[in-house]
């Protein structure tokens, strides 16, 4: 198991290098720079000026090269946007705020996505299972992030002020994101729970489980859930990553100030430093994730067997 | 406009951002319920306990009718969304000032609410006999809070600083050509002691030296907004600026906190000795990173905001809100136009330009989608602006179909055959609602000429970049421009050569290189009319709307910089309540604020 | 008490034909399925014959009417620039369902070789997939989008592909994940055993087996692509004005919740009933093809 764990990591820093240097290639690539949002085009000995100022005017991979130096002392550079702090001060604010909301937004909706779907398979056509489908399934699906907030806004800060409309700095500041962020990965899941959920409770060997008298709880636990689960960790594993980095819909209906909305502003604003920055924290969030998720799928089913995994 | 471009205090100013919309809906509800719930009703006949006659910590006396001194904050919202906050100060950058910049200072002049340039620092200029040089005669007495007194020297240092080629100043485009010897000082060809701006006959005389007869200097040196010379040298930069240890300032304020996420504060300097005393001593600037302003406005967190319309038919739902006035005044001056790549077909053909120019119906549109925030535009100067006209131009470019389509044919496309389908490019700008406005005018063009526009919208850096490259790389777009200072010569020369249009007339240039040198008004405003005349009628651009910008302010905000001007508008005039405004002075905070909620949520006070 | 075993039946199907046979019987004893299936197909063919059955044309602008209530003359009433706005639900069920299904297909005709090839087959295979997998990932999609963009314009063909482009990895990795997990199971073995060609157990045998979770997965990216389309929109790089769409339209209808409702309700139900529909038909076609399934 460490063999292959150290072995998937290894790869993925390989990765990560080179995807760093297409990436900044790619940068560089898209129109327009971090100084270009001027009313009059610049003369052309300014723009000369500012380009040298930031370092931009050297050949792209020296300025690779300068950047990747940096970042192995740790140094991820000072964000365009903000030039009174650094990169890393930037994330370190932003960041957390997003990991809570987060955090939790991931316990509910999978847990609770997880308990919906099973219930709705176990009571199969009944009018739980429609009930279940229709609504929580559905209308996390089919309604937008920042409709449900507005909805939720409207509701339980306006009409019934139960809750703040937005902002951070007291704990029920997070109550109402995280139902917004919530809502679609518990449909997800709820809807993946009870597509395997009910394939694999009509399969045989649950059958022939039922008919040899094992009770249906031990059914449930051993059987369906644990193979249910291989569809799900392959779908709902990389919802992880996702809420993990944030949703600029939530972070800017109920402003927080977190992490999401950064990976849009700062792409439109070609923050280089920041855009790498980021770049760097979707890869190892992603690449761990699929790690992950493989090593989960031997675990949760024991009869399946990767390539490289022993157990 | 001077100083920020006009994207720049767009997405200062409250408005309902790209992202804005999220929040527009719910909040729109928020603010309809608060609205019946609020305590905020219009009441003001109770008068709170009095201030007036009293001095506050700069020493103004407080005018009849205003509130005790610890009242006399301003709050307002500022949107960072798209924005970068670096600075505090004109001369460290332009595009990236944070809210309530260049208030550390005082510039040599000043405009009043009648757009007049007005004495600042400077107590009066004179052009010289054979018109190469402005001399200016700053007002002694005047302290830095380190205790040296304001000279012409701190005027030298900062703008040696900004033509410093190390420095990379981002609005060098502004002096150059103007100053003597700016532009090369920029290119790194000379030392930036170069520059013609020089100590005259003694430490109070400032000498600025022009490339060439210049009449519009004063307007110009409306951003004269200094640097203090010993901090200068001492720190390097102007990012001295932006820490309250080491602000240093010779105005009526002074740094207290600089929180570009969340919050600025500036407090009045004590060691204050100029001679603008403003009744408001604390300013103080809420950031929102999007979301509407509205509610923030309904719940007595902000004084005032900028409304969009669309805010305005909100506001004008709300029971506690739809008896406030509506103040509305030109701002920086904006006209929203679309240009052509005119030297590429088939915009290099003026008949087709002046077809479209010909099919624009503003009526329907400025009434549909942006009333009451906007006037028709003919030429490129809003009325109001030094030397506009706007009658002679209407002949140039009034909604006449037929005659839009007999110049199509004329132009080789009979009712529209054969013309090839054009690309018209935009960046969404919610407060002039560009999204709509490019529908309804391609729609327009669509039908009246039997062609096919196609949309493209852009991210805004990607759009200027286009824009601004050269050449232009964009065949059709919609853009707008506001002024960086008063005088014609600065709008118009948008349309000069080689500047981010590419229409390249030689007469036009020539007209205004003889309107900028010219110092006769009457001379001035023939060689202007002409000017505007030349560019309405070979339209290298069809000129659609002029955005006025709507304010309201809570009934507690009283004085001469919200009164009507004389061309009728009101609410504070641009630049705004800046050093370089005499509105600064003219602002205070009434005795019938007891009856309203503030919120204060700096802590300051 | 012995393990229980894992048999399915090595071959079920007496032959091809009947197998269909049966899945339509099952789906059609299925009502609810049938009627979602029925519905599915119109929202379908309502977007394939907008220019007809839609009263107005798509860029009819009226800018004496903008925002109004419903009337004679506007069924559902207006939006912000006086256009009709059954016209424009009409037209975005065309462009939204062009989106929706045409990038999962793309995703899926890409995807699910890979995927199945990967996951079957493990060693060098897998370990290009895997890297293919990551790289997709980790690109960031807006910056990705705006040099397209720059490069050739933005447009509905350029959108659906783009999206097509970015979707084949949530395909693939599900279905390496089905095939991993079902590649070592007994009947896979005993078909080995018996001498059945690879292809066959690929696609005979296993295929029916994993297929569940991808029609689930395809059915549900149909609301998640409107939405990812309208996210594009936002930063305007995706589908370009005039053009509806029912995601740009929830977006641009946004900010006039206050005085219209209409504007940005009429889209959200249209995107809520392809949802619903599509997922119960999907839903029952999965039933309907499970072998397995009662």
């Amino acid at each position: 198991m460490l063999a292959y764990l150290g072995q998937r990591f290894l790869t993925l820093l390989l990765v990560m290098l080179v995807l760093t240097m297409v990436i900044f290639g790619l940068m560089h690539a898209v129109p327009g720079g971090p100084f270009n949002m001027t009313q009059q085009p610049l003369p052309p000995a300014a723009m000369a000026n500012i380009m040298r100022k930031y370092g931009l005017s050297e050949p792209l991979w020296r300025q690779y090269l300068n950047w990747l130096w940096a970042l192995l002392h740790g140094d991820l550079g000072i964000p365009f946007e903000d030039p009174t702090t650094t990169v890393t001060g930037l994330i370190a604010h932003a960041w957390p705020i997003t990991l809570i909301v987060g955090g939790i937004t991931i316990g509910v909706s999978y847990i609770g996505g997880l308990i919906v779907g099973c219930v709705s398979a176990l009571r199969h056509n009944t009018w739980i299972d429609w009930l279940l489908t229709s609504v929580v399934s559905t209308a996390g699906v089919a309604l937008p992030s920042y409709v449900v907030g507005f909805l939720l806004i409207t509701v339980f800060a306006v009409k019934l002020g139960w809750l703040p409309a937005g902002g951070w700095g007291s704990p029920e500041d997070v109550i109402l994101p995280v139902i917004a962020f919530a809502l679609y990965p518990m449909a997800l899941m709820a809807r993946y729970t009870r597509a395997s959920t009910l394939e694999v409770t009509y399969s045989d060997y649950v059958r022939m489980g039922r008919a040899r008298g094992l009770s249906d709880r031990r059914i449930t636990t051993r059987y369906i859930l644990r193979t249910s689960l291989i569809p799900l960790i392959t779908i709902m594993g990389p919802n992880i990553p996702n809420i993990l980095t944030g949703s600029i819909f939530i972070e800017a209906t109920f402003a927080l100030p977190g992490l999401g909305q950064y990976f849009t502003t700062a792409s439109l604003q070609r923050d280089y430093p920041l855009i790498m920055a980021l770049v760097l924290i979707v890869a190892a969030l992603w690449g761990t994730c699929y790690i992950l998720s493989d090593v989960a799928y031997t675990l949760v089913d024991p009869r399946v067997r990767i390539e490289g995994l022993s157990r | 406009m001077i100083g920020e471009s006009t994207e720049e205090r767009l997405s200062r100013m409250p408005h309902l951002s790209r992202r804005g919309f999220l929040v527009a809906g719910g909040v729109g509800a928020l603010s309809t319920i608060l609205a019946a719930c609020s305590p905020k009703s219009s009441g003001g006949t109770s008068l709170g306990p009095s201030g007036s006659g009293a001095k506050n910590a700069v020493g103004a006396v407080l005018p009849k009718g205003a509130a005790l001194t610890d009242q006399q904050y301003y709050v307002q919202p500022f949107d960072s969304t798209g924005a970068t906050y670096k600075a505090l100060d004109f001369y460290e950058t332009v595009y990236s000032r944070a809210p309530l910049a260049d208030e550390f200072n005082i510039p040599l002049v000043r405009l009043d609410p009648n757009y007049n340039i007005v004495p600042g620092a400077a107590t009066s200029w004179t052009q010289a006999a054979n018109g190469l040089s402005w001399t200016f005669k700053i007002r002694p007495g005047i302290m830095w809070s380190n205790g040296v007194e304001m000279t012409a020297a701190d005027y030298i240092a900062t703008l040696r600083y900004s033509a410093d080629p190390k420095h990379a100043w981002d609005f060098t485009w502004f002096w150059s050509g103007v100053i003597k010897n700016y532009a090369e000082a920029v290119a790194g060809k000379v030392p930036d002691t170069a520059i013609g701006v020089k100590q005259g006959a003694d430490k109070y005389t400032l000498v600025i030296e022009t490339e060439g007869p210049i009449a519009f200097i004063p307007s110009a040196c409306l951003y004269t907004t200094p640097l203090s010379a010993v901090a200068l040298e001492k720190y390097g930069s102007g990012l001295y600026n932006i820490d309250p240890s080491t602000c240093v300032s010779c105005g009526p304020y002074i740094l207290h906190t600089f929180e570009p996420t969340s919050t600025i504060v500036l407090a009045p300097n004590t060691k204050y000795t100029g001679p603008f005393k403003p009744p408001i001593d604390y300013l103080i600037g809420n950031i929102y990173n999007g979301g509407d302003m509205l509610p923030r406005f309904q719940t007595g967190e902000v004084d005032t905001f900028n409304a969009s319309a669309l805010d305005l038919k909100v506001v004008a739902k709300t029971p506690s809100l739809k008896d406030l006035k509506v103040y509305k005044n030109p701002n920086d001056f904006e006209i929203w136009y679309t240009f052509f790549n005119c030297e590429t077909a088939p915009f290099d053909n003026m008949k087709v330009r002046q077809a479209f120019a010909h099919a624009v119906d503003r009526g329907p549109l400025i009434d549909s989608l942006l009333a009451p925030l906007a006037i028709p535009a003919y030429g490129y100067l809003m009325p109001g602006y030094p030397f506009a006209v706007s009658t002679p131009l209407e002949k140039y470019t009034n909604y006449d179909p037929s005659l839009a389509q007999q110049l199509l044919s004329e132009a080789g496309y009979p009712g529209g055959k054969g013309f090839p389908s054009v690309t018209f490019n935009w960046w969404a700008n919610a407060a002039s609602n560009t999204e709509e406005v490019v529908q309804a005018l391609t729609a327009n063009w669509n039908k009246v000429l039997g062609i096919n526009v196609e949309l493209q919208e852009m991210d805004k850096t990607t759009f200027y970049a286009k824009m601004n490259h050269i050449p232009t790389q964009l065949q059709m777009g919609f853009v707008s421009y506001g002024m960086d200072y008063f005088d014609a010569s600065n709008m118009l020369s948008v349309y000069k050569s080689g500047g981010r249009h590419n229409w390249d007339n030689a007469q036009y240039d020539s007209l205004l290189a003889k309107g900028a040198a010219e110092s006769n008004t009457a001379e001035r405003q023939t060689i202007y009319t002409q000017a505007q005349e030349l560019l309405t009628d070979q339209a290298p651009g069809v000129f659609i709307f002029h955005l006025l910008y709507g304010y309201l302010y809570w009934p507690y905000l009283e004085g001469q910089a919200l009164a009507a001007n004389q061309l009728g508008y009101d609410g504070i005039q641009w630049p705004g309540l800046f050093a370089t405004s005499s509105s600064l002075t003219e602002l205070y905070v009434a005795d019938n604020v007891s009856s309203y909620t503030r919120q204060n949520e700096s802590g300051v006070l | 008490m012995t393990a229980v075993t894992v048999p399915v039946p090595v071959t079920e199907r007496r032959s091809s034909s009947s197998f269909w046979h049966a899945a339509w019987y099952r789906y059609r004893r299925n009502k609810l399925a049938l009627v979602s299936g029925v519905i599915a197909v119109l929202i379908l063919v309502v977007g394939i014959f907008a220019p007809i059955l839609a009263p107005y044309s798509d860029s009819a602008t009226n800018l004496n009417a903008v925002l109004a209530g419903p009337s004679a003359h506007y069924l559902l009433g207006t939006d912000q620039l006086g256009r009709d706005l059954l016209t424009r639900a009409i037209y975005g069920d065309r462009t939204s369902m062009t989106v929706a299904i045409g990038a999962p297909l793309i995703g899926a005709i890409i995807g699910l070789p890979v995927g199945i090839l990967s996951g079957w087959f493990g060693g060098k295979t897998d370990f290009v997939s895997l890297r293919a997998f990551e790289v997709f990932t980790m690109v960031p999609q807006i910056l990705m989008a705006l040099l397209l963009i720059s490069l050739f314009g933005s447009g509905l063909g350029k959108l659906v592909l783009f999206l097509g482009i970015t979707a084949w990895v949530g395909f693939a990795r599900l279905a390496r994940a089905q095939y991993i997990a079902l590649r070592d199971r007994d009947f896979v073995q005993a078909a080995r055993a018996l001498g059945v060609p690879t292809r066959r157990i690929v696609f005979i045998h296993v295929l029916p087996n994993a297929v569940g979770p991808m029609i689930v997965y395809f059915v549900q990216q149909i609301p998640a692509t409107i939405f990812t389309a309208a996210g594009f929109s936002f930063l305007g790089l995706g589908v370009q004005d005039p053009l509806a769409d029912w995601g740009k339209m929830i977006n641009d209808g946004e900010q006039y919740l206050q005085v219209d409702l209409m504007v940005a309700l009429l889209p959200i139900i249209c995107i809520a009933l392809a949802t619903l529909s599509f997922s119960f038909a999907g839903d029952g076609l999965r039933d309907a093809l499970d072998p397995t399934s009662r």
